[in-house]
């Protein structure tokens, strides 16, 4: 071959070498460029992923209520019904390892409700379509600071204590409060210290809590001056002991929990005017407007005695791979009343023509007894109850997500019994009864996001005032015995995400 | 009410004691933990992960296409009841899911 053969041979050569090299060069150039692109969107995200720092959920709630009531003589009231809209805005941020967020903002209400605002420039219809103000209510919100050396959290806030267990199995949800709902069902302001054992100790969320609220004393009047008219305040101390199990036991929770208020204090006015009043005026066939306490002539000691507190819970979710979820939770209860009896006076609001005025009414109160008979109270609860998982997927694969659940509760409470219960999910605060309770009810999944329920409370109360600590007028003795009943029955919608 | 207790009664001795013998659930949460957990987890052949690592709809579309597959075909190793309570497991406790709420709990 000659130069030129030579050279031509080379040139090909080099052609078949180098065309796939080029392309190779490109395509990696192409590749580069695309990974630039991706990657500064990428940051983008990562950014934005970033600064979101709270995930935020909702709920929305449609419930209609059907009640009835029995009073001592079986005659029954024509009934009622109420359709009421619940929403919560649900908040969670973790915004560092150390440091979590949950807060629920909540509005509650009955169906274009008459009582507020005001006829007729701000009604329900258009409450919040005009310049009202700036009221928006805060259900819990609080921040758990962990520790990177110790197992300890401590926890700020309007604290996560109602919807209490095992309210979970009726809600169809996750655990949502550190409390049993028979010791603390409400909303509520405090500090906590978690000590977290299970680091220690191979038992699932074992922990043991101490926690700090306080009832404070209305400060209408100045927040530094004593005021004359309101409760002084309680301070109240909690402690709780709370384990998992491990193994076949892995759903199931045990606590303890021990609650002490040293010093229970006289009721606020408006309790004197909101509840005492009404019934004097309606003994005197007058207005519930007509009377209202004289806070000078009243005297309202700072403390009525004690109280102490201890619930035990055992829930077990799933029971030993039953769809079986059973609970059982005692409580027991001790009102220790120091004999140092108050008395609200009532006078007439506005005197009518032609009578005197003065002190119209004398209205003796205390704990256990209107006398405050120096003594202790004890009274106790017992609740238990199953929810039953229809696993509908062995039957058909397809129908797993309308697998419904059916569930009985019952609890009895006894004569001095107080479940402290006013922010329960069940209008009735059924924990607060003295006396029994059958509690029904069906939960109908339609999606993960849309659930049904339908139920059926039937209280049946055996001593009066149910729910108070207190005791007023004519209860001189304690509760008086009676024979009332209330039943509730009721449909739910709930969709949430 | 208390008519309906009794039925209840039965109701639940009924499937307490039919349960046992005819058809207790699979635990997803104990396969995930036992067979999942053969391979995956620190120094094993798969990288760890948890049921928070996509949110529901995620989990739901992993197993909708199968996805396992591309790596490691697992159709073998599980029964069609075992892969259910798993995704059931994962979907349940996925990113998104609602998670329980008390104090000092993370």
């Amino acid at each position: 071959m000659n130069k030129i053969q030579h050279l031509f041979l080379f040139l090909i050569i080099s052609a078949i070498f180098l065309i796939p090299a080029q392309g190779s060069a490109f395509d990696l150039e192409l590749l580069e460029q695309d990974v630039e692109e991706l990657s500064a969107r990428l940051d983008e995200v990562e950014k934005q992923t970033l600064l979101d720092k709270i995930q935020i959920g909702a709920e929305v709630r449609a419930r209609s209520d059907w009640y009835r009531y029995l009073d001592h003589d079986n005659n029954i009231d024509d009934g009622t019904s109420v359709q009421s809209t619940r929403f919560r805005l649900n908040m969670k941020a973790e915004p560092t390892e150390n440091l979590r967020f949950h807060a629920r903002l909540t509005m509650f209400k009955n169906w274009i409700d008459n009582d507020a605002p005001g006829f007729p420039a701000r009604m329900d219809f258009n409450d919040s379509r005009v310049p009202s103000d700036s009221t928006l209510r805060v259900e819990r919100a609080y921040m758990d600071y962990f520790f990177d050396i110790l197992p300890i959290a401590v926890t700020i806030g309007r604290l996560p204590v109602s919807d209490g267990l095992p309210t979970d199995l009726k809600e169809n949800t996750p655990r949502k409060s550190v409390y049993p709902s028979m010791m603390y069902d409400l909303t509520a302001d405090g500090v906590a210290i978690s000590l977290l054992l299970e680091e220690y100790i191979p038992m699932p969320g074992m922990a043991i809590r101490g926690i700090y609220a306080n009832f404070t004393s209305d400060d209408d009047l100045s927040f530094f001056r004593d005021d004359t008219q309101a409760a002084k305040g309680m301070d109240v101390y909690v402690g709780q002991f709370e384990t998992g199990f491990p193994g076949i036991f892995k759903d199931t929770l045990f606590i303890f929990n021990y609650l002490e208020v040293p010093d229970i204090c006289s009721p606020d006015q408006t309790f004197a005017d909101n509840v005492i009043a009404p019934q004097i005026a309606a003994a005197a066939g007058a207005p519930a407007s007509m009377f209202i306490m004289d806070p000078n002539a009243s005297y309202l000691p700072d403390s009525l005695g004690s109280l102490s507190k201890y619930v035990l819970l055992l829930e077990s979710k799933n029971f030993l791979n039953t769809w079986l979820d059973l609970f059982v939770c005692y409580g027991n209860m001790r009102i220790q009343a120091n004999g140092n009896m108050g008395i609200w006076v009532e006078n007439f609001a506005t005197v009518p023509p032609n009578v005197p005025a003065g002190n119209q009414a004398m209205v003796p109160f205390g704990l256990g007894s209107s006398l405050n008979v120096k003594g202790t109270k004890k009274s106790e609860c017992i609740y238990y109850g199953a929810r039953l998982n229809i696993p509908l997927d062995k039957i058909n694969k397809k129908l797993a997500r309308y697998s419904p659940k059916i569930g009985y509760e019952y609890n009895k409470g006894s004569r001095y019994w107080v479940g402290t219960s006013w922010g329960a999910e069940d209008p009735l605060n059924k924990l607060n009864t003295r006396g029994h309770v059958h509690d029904f009810y069906y939960i109908q999944p339609i999606d993960k996001n849309f659930t049904i329920r339908v139920g059926h409370t039937e209280i049946d109360y055996d001593y009066a005032n149910s729910g108070s600590y207190y005791e007023a007028g004519t209860s001189l003795f304690g509760p008086a015995k009676i024979n009332t009943k209330v039943t509730n029955t009721y449909l739910l919608l709930d969709m949430k995400f | 009410m208390k008519k309906l207790f009794p039925c209840f009664i039965v109701a639940l001795l009924f499937f307490l004691f039919y349960l046992p013998y005819g058809a207790v659930a699979v635990d997803g949460e104990d396969v995930f933990q036992n067979k999942c957990g053969k391979c995956h987890g620190d120094l094993k052949a798969a990288p760890d992960f948890s049921p928070a690592k996509y949110a529901s709809t995620q989990w739901e579309r992993f197993f909708s296409r199968d996805k396992h597959s591309r790596k490691k075909d697992i159709s073998g190793l599980f029964s069609k009841e075992e892969l259910r309570a798993v995704q059931d497991h994962l979907v349940l406790h996925a990113a998104d899911s609602d998670h329980p709420e008390s104090i000092g709990i993370r």
